[in-house]
């Protein structure tokens, strides 16, 4: 049978266990290196680090990976302070949740790339309108997961809280909050990881600067090296932030069994 | 232990023994089984949870090799699932495929098999008229009742014609009305194909009312340390073979054999 | 139609839902008419109809329309026919599963957008890299749902399997892709939505054609009604895309693979 026995647990430490997985990826570097046939559109990765070096001393690569970096932790921070107050004040009120959700639903669906050249056309090009678009692509999964979980704490605990005379405030802070945290969380995840593609998205149409921008810019140059040594650095950041959150996520929901979440 | 005539026998078992790898190691969950079963015969295995009944119906039914001993279906060593031998589940609904038909479901091992589709037809509706489900045909499992499904798991093994079946707690998800019945057609069913059955049991009394041997199996490693032939007569009745003599005093020492 | 049935069908039409968006509109409209709102690049909804309204005559936005939905579904199929069967593999095999599964988060996290100025490196600005793009981006979502469904598969099925003597291509035929089907589905409308946003974000980067480089062109035009025309249109793609993935999903699979889903 191909399938694995469930009476069979593999006894792996799990550190080693992800390393090997990385395998494919090293085989395909290293054949890359040596198997090198189209110096112009694939160059050996060797070629790479050198091109990231000279970008680096040319003082481009830092400033663009610091905007974008900007860019990025702007957004999301913005968009978890409107996500999670909006999805409180949605979440509460039922009905409003129901009327709104047609155009919310809309509004979310919306391709971010379609975003960048009306909101250029309103807001010039910047950090301001970079800023902006990232936000309002990446706060639906932190609303819609909030109003969710806020929709369904449990009356117990409302009524808890009721009992133990709690003003609005205490009742907001001690109960409300703390219940909707881990959707809150599962939803910051996912705005996060759409943060990343969203801040390279906006930089490459929009232009101006920020690693999107260096990205199209070396290969509008042809220094393909660069290029694929901007598009490894992206890969690894995007990999590593990943593997961030998961870790947060995971000690902070071990404290909170059965949290739901939406989107 | 009754002496059995070679040309007649549907399972040889002979030393089994099966150890697994485990969290903690190696685990011998059976040990030294040996029993023969003459074709036709119905038999029951009882004994206490997690003493390997399981385990040795998997080994039976070849879905699991065993790691001593030899075993033989049919005259032939057993490697794999063996040829007419069908296995019935405890857990009907995971068994049954849930976006097939009741007929469907009952042609998946014929369909397997490569038999061609009007003769699978019959052999499908066959079998639903031995589990008296044959107006079903068209309806999915998840509109049956429990015991309806299971029936449906039963035909599908019925549809193959099986020399021998092996099941597996097959009426311990079911109420005690649905059991009665379900054992009663058991019991048809056999008459009518001389199939030979081992069925594995928490009911002592259902192990009795059907078997023509009871095995026990206990310990840990599991071994089969008692056996009965209680020699009730058939056609059983669930109301007076259950209160046979023979029946109770089976029970007894069945009872205490279990400890 | 008794009152309580009709009752259900107002509910379920959502008017509160509709209500909103006509406001919306309508305070638009009277922001831009009464010059509350005068943005030099913000028309009001009846100037960006009326220009709507022209691309629709002189059929160029159905052309584009057709470029753009055409690419997507394509590259939906490509990723189809990798993604399923690369996820069944991943699914099935546990070694396969250990040796390459960091591998396929890394390629799977590097965001499909960075791709876009490679494929032109390598194809130039054509319709092969606008659909090496979407097909690249629609592949991972299909691939890790379909890896999903195959493992969620009740391991009691392989025991059935087994006992009915079901050869390989059997078992993977009768028992676990129609097992893995819910999830399988899910993936597919993930992935065509992902082609789609790729789509776009390839014609108004590298590739010259449909929705996407009307978006641009109108850009470079500086006539704003129709950059809003075009953004509208796509949105409304996407939006009409997904509902329709959605309905087609809820419809493919017969009852009973609905009831197990949700027993499940």
């Amino acid at each position: 049978m191909s399938a694995e026995t469930p009476a069979r647990p593999r006894r792996e430490g799990p550190r080693l266990a992800w390393l090997r997985g990385l395998i494919p990826l090293a085989l395909l570097l290293a054949g890359w290196q040596l198997l090198s046939t189209d110096p112009l559109r694939f160059p050996p990765p060797s070629r790479w680090f050198e091109s990231l070096q000279l970008l680096m001393t040319q003082d481009v690569l830092l400033p663009a990976l610091g905007h974008s970096l900007v860019t990025f932790v702007l957004g999301l921070g913005i968009a978890i302070v409107v996500g999670v107050s909006l999805g409180l004040v949605i979440g509460s009120l039922p009905r409003v949740d129901r009327a709104f959700s047609p155009l919310f639903d809309f509004l979310r669906g919306l391709p971010v790339p379609v975003l960048v050249p009306v909101t250029i056309l309103l807001l010039g090009v910047g950090l301001g309108s970079s800023v902006f678009i990232v936000a309002f692509a990446i706060v639906w999964p932190i609303l819609l997961n909030t109003a969710l979980a806020r929709r369904t704490v449990s009356s117990v605990r409302m009524d808890s809280a009721r009992m133990l005379k709690f003003g609005p405030i205490a009742t907001l802070t001690k109960i409300v909050i703390p219940s909707v945290f881990p959707a809150a969380m599962v939803g910051v995840r996912i705005a996060a990881s759409l943060g990343v593609i969203t801040t390279l998205v906006v930089e490459m149409i929009s232009g101006g600067r920020g690693a999107g921008f260096l990205l199209m810019e070396r290969q509008a140059r042809f220094d393909s090296p660069g290029m694929w040594g901007v598009l490894l650095i992206i890969g690894v950041f995007g990999f590593l932030l990943n593997l961030a959150l998961a870790q947060i996520e995971r000690r902070v929901l071990r404290n909170h069994p059965g949290s739901a979440s939406a989107a | 232990m009754t002496t059995v005539t070679p040309e007649a026998t549907a399972y040889a078992v002979d030393a089994v023994g099966v150890t697994l790898p485990s969290a903690a190691g190696k685990l011998e969950i059976l040990k030294d089984i040996s029993f023969t079963v003459g074709e036709g015969e119905i038999v029951g295995i009882v004994g206490r949870s997690g003493t390997g009944k399981t385990t040795l119906l998997r080994v039976l039914s070849g879905l699991l090799p065993a790691t001593a001993g030899t075993l033989t279906a049919g005259q032939k060593p057993v490697a794999g699932v063996p040829d007419g031998v069908v296995t019935v589940f405890q857990d009907y609904g995971q068994a049954l495929l849930p976006w097939r038909t009741v007929g469907r479901n009952v042609e998946l091992g014929l369909e397997a098999a490569g038999v061609p589709r009007d003769e699978r037809r019959d052999r499908a509706d066959e079998a639903l008229r031995m589990v008296h489900l044959d107006g079903k045909r068209n309806d999915y499992p998840w509109r049956l009742s429990g015991g309806m499904q299971q029936r449906v798991q039963i035909a599908r093994a019925l549809a193959l014609e099986p020399r021998i079946l092996l099941m597996d707690e097959p009426f311990g998800a079911l109420d005690a009305l649905t059991k009665a019945s379900l054992q009663d057609e058991l019991l048809q069913v056999q008459q009518r194909t001389g199939a030979t059955i081992l069925f594995i049991t928490h009911d002592i009394d259902e192990a009795i009312y059907l078997s023509d041997r009871v095995f026990v199996i206990s310990g840990s490693p599991g071994q089969l340390t008692f056996e009965i032939a209680p020699g009730l007569a058939r056609p059983r009745n669930q109301l007076v073979t259950r209160a046979e003599p023979a029946f109770l005093a089976a029970r007894e020492e069945l009872t205490k054999a279990l400890g | 139609m008794s009152s309580a049935r009709a009752a259900r069908l107002l509910h379920a039409a959502n008017p509160s839902g509709i209500l909103v968006i006509v406001a919306a509109l309508a305070l638009w409209q009277i922001a831009v008419a009464t010059r509350l709102l005068d943005l030099r690049y913000l028309p009001a909804p009846s100037e960006i109809a009326v220009e709507a309204g022209a691309l629709i005559a002189s059929g160029k936005l159905f052309v584009d329309l057709g470029h753009t939905l055409g690419t997507t579904l394509a590259a939906g199929a490509i990723g189809a026919g990798i993604g399923i069967a690369l996820g069944i593999v991943f699914g099935l095999f546990q070694t396969f599963r250990l040796y390459t599964a960091s591998s396929i988060d890394f390629f799977r996290t590097i965001p499909v957008t960075a791709l876009v100025p490679v494929a032109m490196l390598i194809w130039g600005p054509s319709n092969m890299s606008e659909i090496v793009v979407a097909a690249y981006a629609a592949t991972w979502p299909i691939l890790i749902n379909t890896a999903g469904g195959v493992r969620s598969i009740p391991t009691r099925l392989y025991d059935v399997a087994a006992v009915l003597r079901l050869n390989r291509p059997a078992l993977l035929m009768k028992v676990v892709v129609p097992a893995a089907a819910q999830q399988i589905l899910v993936g597919l409308r993930l992935g065509i939505v992902t082609a789609l946003v790729l789509a776009i974000v390839a014609e108004m980067l590298i590739n010259p054609r449909g929705l996407g480089w009307g978006v641009i062109s109108a850009q470079n035009a500086l006539v704003p009604e129709r950059l809003w025309a075009y953004t509208l249109t796509i949105g409304l793609l996407a939006y009409l895309l997904n509902m329709f993935l959605v309905f087609l999903v809820r419809i493919a699979l017969p009852g009973s693979a609905r009831q197990m889903a949700d027993a499940r």
